[in-house]
C-alpha cells in the first residue's frame, strides 16, 4: 500500500466531529442525516461542506451550505448508491473562492450508525447490516470496511447479535479472526498507526488493546504467514477471554439443552 | 428468438466449472447446454425475464443491452445471485469464450465465468464487471467498455482496481477528453501502458490520487481536472492533437 503525503496543509476532520446515521428510505433503501460540528477547527466561514455517499463504484454528493451557514440538502435519499456493501461516508470542506476546488479538509471513511440498531452513536468497527441470505444465519463482507450481514428473515436476530451469549461464543471470534486475517495477509497491513481512517489500522489497534496481545507481526519475509496466523490466534484467545465467551456459549446452552 | 433467464444451482455451477477444467486441459467438448433448460441444474427466477441472444460487439454494448434487459431483477438480487451471471456466461459464451483460430476455448480462470463477489474479483466475471461498471456511469464507460466481451483490457483493469476514481464524473470526462480517439471508438495508441510511463493511464490515475489529496476532485469537471495535470499528459490533450 502506497503512504500518501499531504504537502498542502488539508486538515483532517476528527470523525468523531462528524455522524452519520442511516435511516430507511420509501424512495431508496437508505436515506441519511449528517451531523457534524467544525466550530473550532478554524475553516473560512465561507468554505463549503459536501458529504458524499460511496459503496463500490455508485457514489452521491450532497451539498451542505458553507462552513458558517450550514443548509442541508432538502432530499438525502441514496437513490444512487448501492446499498450492499453498506454505504460509507466522506466529509469535504472545500475553498471555492480563494483557490477553485481546494481541499481544506477531510473526514473520511466514515462508517454510518444505523438509527434502528445502535443507541449510542460511535464509530462501529463491525457496522451490521441485514440481508436476505437464503438459508446462512450470518455472513462476513470483507469488500472493504468489514461488515457483518444477517439474515433478515430470522426472528430477533438483531437482538440475538447484541445480547446472545451463543452469538458471542460461536460467531464473534471466527469474526475476529477472517477480519484479522484479511488485514495482515490479504491487505498486508500490519501497522495499527497506519491510516486513522482505514479499518485495517482501526482493527488492529483494537486487537492491541486486548490483554497481553502483542504488536502484530512484520512481514520481513520470514515464515510471515505462519507468524501471522499465531498472532491472530492469540488475539482470538484474548478476545474470548476479555468476553467470556467460552462461559456465555456454556450459560446459553444450559439455559437451552436443560 | 429469446430464452428466459435462470440461475445455475450448486450442481449446475459444479458443472460448469468442470467443463471450464476440461477447457483449459485442451479439450475440445461441446457446451453442457443442458445448463441452459435443465431443472436440475439451473432454476427459473420469478422475474421471468427474456434474454435475447446478442450480436458480436463490445463490452458496452452486451452490458446495456442487459442493464436494460435485467431492469426488472431486484438490484440486491443481481448483484449476489452468482447462479444467475454464471447461466449468462453459458448463454453468452460463443461471445465470453470465442473459438480461436487453432479451434480451442481458452476461458482464463473461472472467476471469469463464475462470479466472485468480491473486492477484488467481483469486476474479473466478464459479463457482471463491465454491466456494473455500465448500470454505474452509463456511456461515460465507453472507454473502459469498448474491448469485444471476452477481453477485458488493461484500462478496464486499472480503472475498476481505482473504484474511488471510477465513480467521479469529471475525472472519467478528463480520461475520455485525453484517451478517447472518437473517430475510431476505440482509445488512441499507446495510452495503455504496462508500466507507468509519462502520461499513460496508469499515471494519470496515480496523479488523481495525488490531486485527490489537495483538490476536491469529485466537484471538478473534466476540464478543470485537464488544468491540473502536469505536462507529461500534455502529448494526449485535445488542444494539443488539434494544433
Amino acid at each position: 500500500m502506497m503512504r500518501r503525503l499531504n504537502y498542502t496543509g488539508r486538515r483532517r476532520i476528527p470523525k468523531k466531529k462528524v455522524e452519520v446515521w442511516l435511516n430507511k428510505s420509501d424512495v431508496a433503501t437508505y436515506q441519511f442525516e449528517c451531523r457534524y460540528d467544525l466550530s473550532d477547527l478554524e475553516f473560512p466561514p465561507e468554505a463549503r461542506v459536501f458529504v458524499e455517499a460511496f459503496s463500490l463504484i455508485s457514489y452521491m454528493r450532497f451539498d451542505f451550505g458553507t462552513v458558517g451557514h450550514s443548509e442541508p440538502p432538502e432530499s438525502t435519499h441514496l437513490t444512487d448508491v448501492l446499498a450492499q456493501p453498506l454505504p460509507k461516508f466522506r466529509l469535504k470542506v472545500v475553498d471555492n473562492r480563494q483557490r477553485y476546488g481546494l481541499l481544506l479538509g477531510v473526514a473520511d471513511q466514515i462508517v454510518p450508525n444505523r438509527a434502528d440498531l445502535l443507541d449510542e452513536p460511535r464509530q462501529s468497527l463491525l457496522p451490521v447490516d441485514f440481508c436476505d441470505l437464503g438459508d446462512e444465519t450470518w455472513r462476513l463482507q470483507l469488500d472493504d470496511w468489514p461488515v457483518l450481514e444477517l439474515n433478515q428473515n430470522i426472528d430477533n436476530i438483531s437482538e440475538a447479535a447484541r445480547a446472545s451469549g451463543a452469538f458471542l461464543g460461536l460467531v464473534y471470534p471466527e469474526v475476529v479472526r477472517r477480519v484479522l486475517r484479511h488485514a495482515l495477509l490479504v491487505e498486508g497491513v500490519t501497522d495499527p498507526s497506519f491510516d486513522d481512517s482505514a479499518w485495517t489500522s482501526l482493527w488492529l489497534r483494537f486487537a492491541c488493546s486486548l490483554p497481553q496481545v502483542t504488536d502484530p507481526p512484520q512481514d520481513d519475509g520470514v515464515a510471515f504467514e505462519a507468524r501471522a496466523e499465531a498472532w491472530i490466534d492469540s488475539v482470538v484467545q484474548a478476545f474470548c477471554a476479555e468476553k467470556s465467551a467460552k462461559a456465555s456459549l456454556e450459560s446459553a446452552l444450559a439455559g437451552e439443552l436443560g | 428468438m429469446g430464452q428466459t433467464l435462470r440461475s445455475l444451482n450448486p450442481r449446475g455451477l459444479d458443472r460448469f466449472r468442470d467443463y471450464l477444467d476440461d477447457l483449459r486441459a485442451g479439450k475440445k467438448a461441446p457446451l453442457p447446454e443442458a445448463l441452459l433448460h435443465d431443472d436440475g441444474l439451473s432454476s427459473e427466477l420469478d422475474e421471468q425475464l427474456i434474454i435475447a441472444p446478442q450480436a458480436a460487439g463490445t463490452q458496452l454494448d452486451l452490458s446495456r443491452y442487459l442493464v436494460s434487459a435485467l431492469a426488472p431483477l431486484d438490484q440486491s438480487r443481481a448483484d449476489r445471485d452468482d447462479g444467475v451471471w454464471a447461466w449468462l456466461s453459458v448463454y453468452y459464451f460463443e461471445l465470453v469464450c470465442p473459438v480461436r483460430g487453432d479451434g480451442a476455448r481458452r476461458p482464463g480462470l473461472d472467476y471469469r465465468h463464475v462470479p466472485h463477489f468480491t473486492y477484488r474479483d467481483r469486476y474479473r466475471h466478464l459479463i457482471y464487471g463491465p454491466y456494473l461498471v455500465f448500470r454505474q456511469l452509463g456511456i461515460r464507460s465507453i472507454l473502459l467498455l469498448c474491448s469485444p466481451p471476452s477481453v477485458q483490457g488493461a484500462i478496464y483493469q486499472d480503472f475498476v482496481s481505482r473504484q474511488d476514481l471510477i465513480v467521479n464524473r469529471g475525472a472519467m470526462e478528463a480520461a475520455m477528453l485525453l484517451y478517447f480517439d472518437s473517430s475510431t471508438m476505440r482509445p488512441r495508441k499507446g495510452v495503455a501502458s504496462s508500466v507507468d510511463a509519462p502520461g499513460s493511464v496508469r499515471r494519470f490515475l496515480r496523479v488523481l490520487q495525488q490531486l485527490d489529496l489537495t483538490y476536491d476532485i469529485h466537484g471538478l469537471d473534466g476540464k478543470k481536472i485537464l488544468e491540473l495535470l502536469p505536462p507529461e499528459f500534455d502529448r494526449w490533450r485535445p488542444q494539443r492533437k488539434e494544433a
